[in-house]
């Protein structure tokens, strides 16, 4: 019976043959649906009550729908140890490492160019590579909204405003509160504070001391990532206007409103397009029309006309009939810096704001 | 077919995996199909996706070039305002369809076309470029709006645009050019057709497909079959928000024409298959086939090895015997004569009897053999029916005499007897019938009939009858169940058919093969008990139309004739040369024929034959067809082309171990007088010589019935005319030998020999007998003979020609060289010239080069030792 066992062998070489078929035709279209792996990279702790954390609330919402994995690092410096944990992630297989602060652009712009087959997303950073995409909100539209809150809740007209590092887009933050509060009640003026630093709480503390203090504000706003000047302000009772995170649970007393952000539709367009190969390198900076930030719920203490004031502003920018920073725009020093009729160019506003509009104090 | 239990279970068992392996295969097949074409199409969407690629990014930077163009003449706007009207007017000239102005930062327009309205909220551009940054955008059933900020003093003042109300070429790509029939369109989110080429081909929520697909991918692809073709339509969306590319390529235009790939490989694959089962088929039915040829050796309980297919085997085997059991029989021969012990001589008769039936078993199994092969064939020839008969009639009278039974013959008076037919066959199929029938009778008779018919309807000017032989005995007959295993015999003449019905012999089968071969036909009768009847019908042509008259009266007569046969003659004046390579064969003839004083000279080869036959003359000559160097055949041949010596009008008689047929066809083709089987039998050995001899030699005993004259009624019923001796023919000196003469020569040829030639023939290089023959028996002359030989130092002129390569001197040599060696009987030195020459003759020289050395050895070495002997 030979013949029956030379049969049975053909017979089962074939079915292995038609198993092997099967399992690579199985196999092969697979690449877009295998988990995808994401690397965050801080500054600060991802629960920070702020910057951090309003990416790290959005990211966790995606993980829970999406097929994905993160990795979180840390209170990361900017330095090159930035570097080295990029690095690690990509070796422990991100195939996106998000960077969310300015100060890791070097950092970025070298592991990027390293590693071409990953993307980088890199906040609030300004070059562009071919696999890194740089993107930031127009915060100065929720500053000048909430500067309007401010101009109306103020009783004194003196607002403080706690900045942490002189840069475009803090000093267009400044300008665009000034304006908005401005708006509303010319005779306010805003008193800046520098704390030299987006994370230390104690630098924040004594800028805060000095508008507090020195300036004798009776509200202010923080644009640093920081919390200690809200638990301030709670101390001494005086208005806060917060920034990144609705912290108004935290400090019912004193805390009105703050810009804040919902990245979370960002990021999933961002990774989809990613994982579908339809990622596009490029540098974007999105307004309020966009819906990735929003200002916090108005506290109780702010009147339902002030809302409306602040409704109606809110409309005009969404039109986009209508920006912060359409003429006729004076300086601080009397210059008139943007004509009537007249609007600044993003270029200007990301990168060569470096005067203050009429009512800024200058600070430390 | 079986369909035994077991082999059912084995066929079955066979087709369900043979079918399961063939579905196997074809699902592969339809597998691989699948795998082909969704590899193809995926391939082929590559294609298509990175053509679409190509398309976007064309028209992406064409959009984008109108743009920068765009921004340039802003920018010039904004360096000096009161040129607008010198920087503008290229744009108007464009197309009546596009539109450009200028808007302030609110969408107030400046300066420019006011009959079409363009508004914040209908264009996100203009919102865009109120941020500094050149845009392009569209809005549903507006139109494309490029725009592009007018800068004042690093402001943004103004904003200029160009709006295409209606998409004009200037947007599009020209791609007429491309290779293939390509409908490119533009299509807004909602798949409203904005420009390019419609197609015809657009199937139902083509769009609505590719753009869900659009989520997933970069650019969509669809394949889709429309009227019997196969089109990839593809979407990609461009830079302009909510714009989106869209066009359809058919498959055969993706210029691989890989479509007929999988249809190819399909059919090649198919084939594959295909001559795979025929393959399997093929081993199924030859498994099959083995099986059934196994199963049946079994059954039968024969030994493959008993009946290979291969019927030369059988032959060749066949004639093997015969030769030793020849070789009995003529030892037994002569023992028979000699012995004068009367319970010897009954064994020995045994011997002879017994000897007698296995050579004709042989003789049956190679006749068998041939006929299986299809190689016997009939060799029609005139012949005299009486003689035929009367043979039989005397072998059965000879065999029935033994067991006592009586014996009846009837023979139609009107038979003719000049038939034509195959003689050899006919007696063959007789004498069977009528060995069968003496065989299986213990006691009672046996009639023997020969009558005939006359076929009707036959040709004109042929002339058949039907033979009818009825051979009818008194024997143990045969049972009804036999005879039907019997004819079943009959019907299958075949080894297995033959041996499966042991005890019928051979001798049947074989007979009933003839017949019908012979296309006549046997029929049994026969009653258990109480005898069978065989009959016989073959048809013979008719020659001439002679009665065989009173077959018994003929007979008798034919009988005293072979008194006179028989009758002890002598004939001491005759001289017969007997050439046979056995020295038994020849003793043996010299036995028999030791009664009738005839001087009987013997030969051992050809050569040696050819020798004495050119000096001297004989009377007869006995050949054996197989002697060494040259054979009997070639001896006559040669013998008949030389012109001039004493045998000219010898009768030769061929002497073989072959059958009758062989024999009889032997000497029609060679020309030999007649022949002698092997092993000779006293009766014919005498009857021959008899036949042969010239009268005036032969002397009967009783002397008074000599000259008688009367003529022998047997010779001319034979037909064979004695030949006589011409007149004038010189004869050679005959010496008279006396009985005691011949004892001595007998002697003189093995003993007596002088001290020398005693001693050169114990060197075993010389056959010291036949050099003395070819000296006329004159020892001094052999000797000179010799002496001159050792002198001729032939192989120093070999040795030369040898070596210059000169191969027709070479083989003059070898040629001389055989024949002195031979006349010196120093056989083996010439068979190797012989050899050499031969092989000169073919142009064999590598066979030269080889054996060269051998035979200048053999030489040198017979030289050496003649010269120290003599």
């Amino acid at each position: 019976m030979r013949l029956v066992k030379f049969f049975e062998a053909i017979a089962v070489a074939c079915l292995v043959a038609i198993f092997l078929m099967l399992k690579n035709s199985g196999t092969e279209e697979k690449t877009d649906y295998t988990t995808m792996r994401i690397a965050v990279v801080m500054g600060g702790p991802r629960l920070d009550h702020s910057w951090n954390e309003s990416h790290y609330i959005a990211l966790e919402k995606l993980s829970k729908e999406m097929d994905m994995e993160i990795a979180y690092y840390d209170n990361v410096p900017t330095n090159s140890m930035a570097e080295e944990i990029m690095e690690r992630a990509i070796a422990n297989g991100a195939q996106i490492v998000i960077a969310n602060s300015f100060g890791f652009g070097d950092a970025v712009a070298r592991v990027a160019q390293k590693h071409p087959e990953t993307k980088f997303f890199h906040a609030t950073g300004l070059r562009v590579h071919p696999n890194v995409l740089v993107y930031a909100g127009r915060q100065y539209q929720m500053s000048y909204l909430s500067g309007i809150v401010a101009g109306l809740m103020t009783r004194n007209n003196k607002l403080g405003y706690l900045a942490s590092l002189n840069i475009s887009e803090v000093n267009s933050a400044i300008n665009a509160f000034t304006l908005g509060a401005r708006k509303v009640n010319p005779e306010a003026k805003v008193y800046v504070s520098w704390s030299g630093s987006w994370l230390d709480e104690n630098m924040a503390a004594t800028a805060a001391h000095y508008l507090l203090d020195t300036c004798g504000v009776d509200l202010f706003t923080t644009h640093a990532d920081v919390n200690r000047p809200y638990e301030m302000a709670e101390e001494k009772g005086v208005w806060i206007i917060g920034n990144n995170l609705d912290n108004s649970e935290r400090y019912p007393k004193s805390f009105l409103t703050a810009p804040i952000w919902h990245w979370e539709d960002f990021y999933r367009a961002k990774i989809n397009e990613v994982k579908r190969n339809k990622f596009v390198a490029r540098n974007e900076w999105l307004g309020i029309e966009s819906g990735i930030m929003d200002l916090a719920p108005l506290a109780s203490a702010v009147g339902d006309s002030i809302i409306r004031i602040v409704e109606s502003e809110r409309r005009k920018l969404e039109e986009g009939s209508f920006d912060v920073f359409y003429g006729p725009i004076e300086d601080n020093r009397g210059n008139l810096r943007v004509g009537p009729g007249e609007s600044m160019t993003d270029e200007n506003m990301q990168h060569h704001f470096d005067w203050y509009v009429k009512g800024v104090v200058d600070g430390l | 077919m079986d369909f035994s239990a077991r082999v059912s279970r084995i066929h079955v068992k066979m087709v369900i995996l043979v079918s399961v392996f063939m579905a196997v295969l074809c699902l592969l097949c339809v597998l691989l199909r699948i795998r082909m074409d969704d590899l193809l199409a995926k391939s082929m969407n590559l294609q298509v996706k990175q053509q679409s690629q190509v398309l976007a990014s064309t028209l992406d930077s064409k959009m984008m070039s109108h743009l920068t163009y765009l921004s340039t003449c802003a920018k010039l706007i904004g360096d000096d305002s009161s040129r607008i009207e010198g920087i503008l007017s290229p744009l108007g000239q464009i197309d009546t369809t596009v539109r450009y102005g200028i808007l302030d930062l609110n969408g107030k327009l400046l300066w420019g076309d006011s009959s079409v309205s363009v508004k914040i909220s209908d264009f996100r551009g203009i919102g865009e470029s109120s941020h500094g940054v050149p845009y392009v955008s569209y809005a549903e059933g507006k139109g494309v709006l490029m725009t592009a900020p007018i800068l004042y003093g690093g402001n943004v003042r103004a904003i200029l645009y160009k709006l295409y109300t209606v998409f004009n070429d200037d947007l599009l790509v020209d791609f007429s050019k491309l290779e293939g029939q390509r409908f490119v369109t533009i299509r807004d989110g909602k798949g409203h057709f904005l420009m390019g080429d419609e197609t015809d081909v657009k199937p139902e929520g083509i769009f609505e497909e590719l753009y869900a697909k659009l989520g997933e991918a970069k650019v969509a692809v669809a394949r889709k079959k429309e009227a019997g073709s196969i089109y990839y339509f593809y979407m990609q969306e461009l830079d302009i928000r909510n714009l989106y590319v869209m066009g359809v390529i058919p498959e055969n235009a993706l210029g691989l024409n890989a479509e007929k790939v999988p249809s190819l490989v399909f059919r090649v694959v198919g084939c594959l298959v295909l001559f795979f089962a025929m393959s399997m088929g093929i081993v199924f039915l030859m498994f099959r086939h083995n099986y059934e040829l196994n199963r049946r050796r079994l059954l039968e309980e024969i030994p493959e090895e008993s009946f290979p297919k291969n019927d030369r085997i059988l032959k060749i085997l066949g004639d093997e015997v015969r030769i030793p059991i020849g070789n009995i029989l003529a030892i037994n021969t002569v023992l028979l004569k000699e012995c004068k012990n009367p319970v010897l001589k009954e064994y020995s008769q045994n011997i002879q009897s017994v000897g007698m039936s296995l050579l004709s078993l042989v003789n049956n199994i190679v006749d068998l053999s041939k006929m299986e092969a299809g190689n016997m064939e009939l060799v029609p020839v005139p012949y005299n029916l009486f003689s035929v008969l009367s043979e039989c009639y005397d072998m059965l009278n000879l065999k029935a005499a033994d067991k006592a039974l009586h014996v009846e013959i009837e023979v139609d008076q009107t038979l003719p007897t000049e038939l034509r037919g195959d003689e050899t066959r006919l007696r063959q199929v007789i004498n069977n019938l009528l060995m069968n029938a003496v065989k299986y009778t213990a006691s009672g008779s046996v009639v023997f009939k020969v009558s005939y018919e006359r076929v009707s309807g036959n040709r004109l000017g042929s002339n058949l009858i039907n033979l009818v032989i009825s051979v009818q005995d008194t024997g143990i007959g045969i049972r009804e169940e036999e005879l039907n295993n019997l004819l079943l015999a009959f019907r299958r003449p075949d080894m297995i058919g033959i041996l499966s019905d042991a005890g019928t012999g051979l001798g049947l089968s074989l007979t009933n093969s003839l017949v019908n071969l012979m296309n006549g036909k046997v029929t049994v009768d026969s009653a258990y008990g109480k005898g069978s009847t065989f009959v016989l019908t073959i048809p013979q042509e008719v020659i001439r139309n002679e009665a065989i008259g009173d077959f018994e009266k003929r007979y008798r007569d034919y009988m005293t004739a072979s008194v006179i046969q028989n009758r002890k003659f002598h004939a001491s004046g005759a001289v017969v040369l007997a050439v046979d390579d056995v020295p038994m064969n020849l003793r043996v003839m010299a036995g028999l024929l030791k009664e009738t004083n005839v001087q009987l000279v013997m030969a051992n080869n050809g050569m040696e034959a050819m020798e004495k036959i050119k000096r001297n003359h004989y009377d007869v000559i006995f050949m054996d067809k197989d002697v060494p160097i040259m054979d009997g055949a070639e001896t006559l041949s040669i013998m008949k082309s030389l012109a001039d010596h004493p045998n000219l009008e010898t009768p030769i008689i061929l002497m073989t171990s072959n059958s009758v047929s062989d024999a009889r066809d032997i000497c029609r083709r060679e020309g030999f007088s007649d022949f002698l089987i092997k092993p000779v039998r006293e009766e014919s050995l005498i009857t021959m010589l008899y036949k042969y001899l010239p009268r005036d030699k032969v002397h009967f005993s009783d002397e008074a019935e000599e000259g008688d004259g009367r003529e022998d009624p047997y010779y001319s019923s034979m037909n064979i005319a004695v030949p006589l001796v011409a007149n004038g023919m010189e004869k050679a000196p005959v010496q008279e030998m006396s009985d005691a003469q011949a004892e001595e020569t007998m002697k003189h040829f093995g003993q007596n020999l002088p001290e020398d030639l005693e001693n050169l023939a114990g060197t075993g290089y010389v056959d010291v007998k036949i050099g003395l023959d070819c000296c006329e028996k004159d020892e001094n002359l052999y000797r000179q003979k010799l002496k001159e030989y050792s002198d001729s130092a032939l192989d120093q002129s070999l040795e030369q020609y040898y070596r210059i390569e000169d191969y027709e001197n070479y083989r003059i040599l070898v040629h001389l060289l055989k024949g002195k060696s031979l006349s010196l009987g120093a056989i083996e030195i010439a068979s190797l010239a012989k050899l050499m020459e031969s092989a000169c003759n073919r142009g064999d020289y590598e066979y030269v080069k080889t054996s060269h050395a051998r035979l200048i050895h053999a030489y040198q070495n017979f030289v050496k030792v003649l010269k120290e002997q003599i």
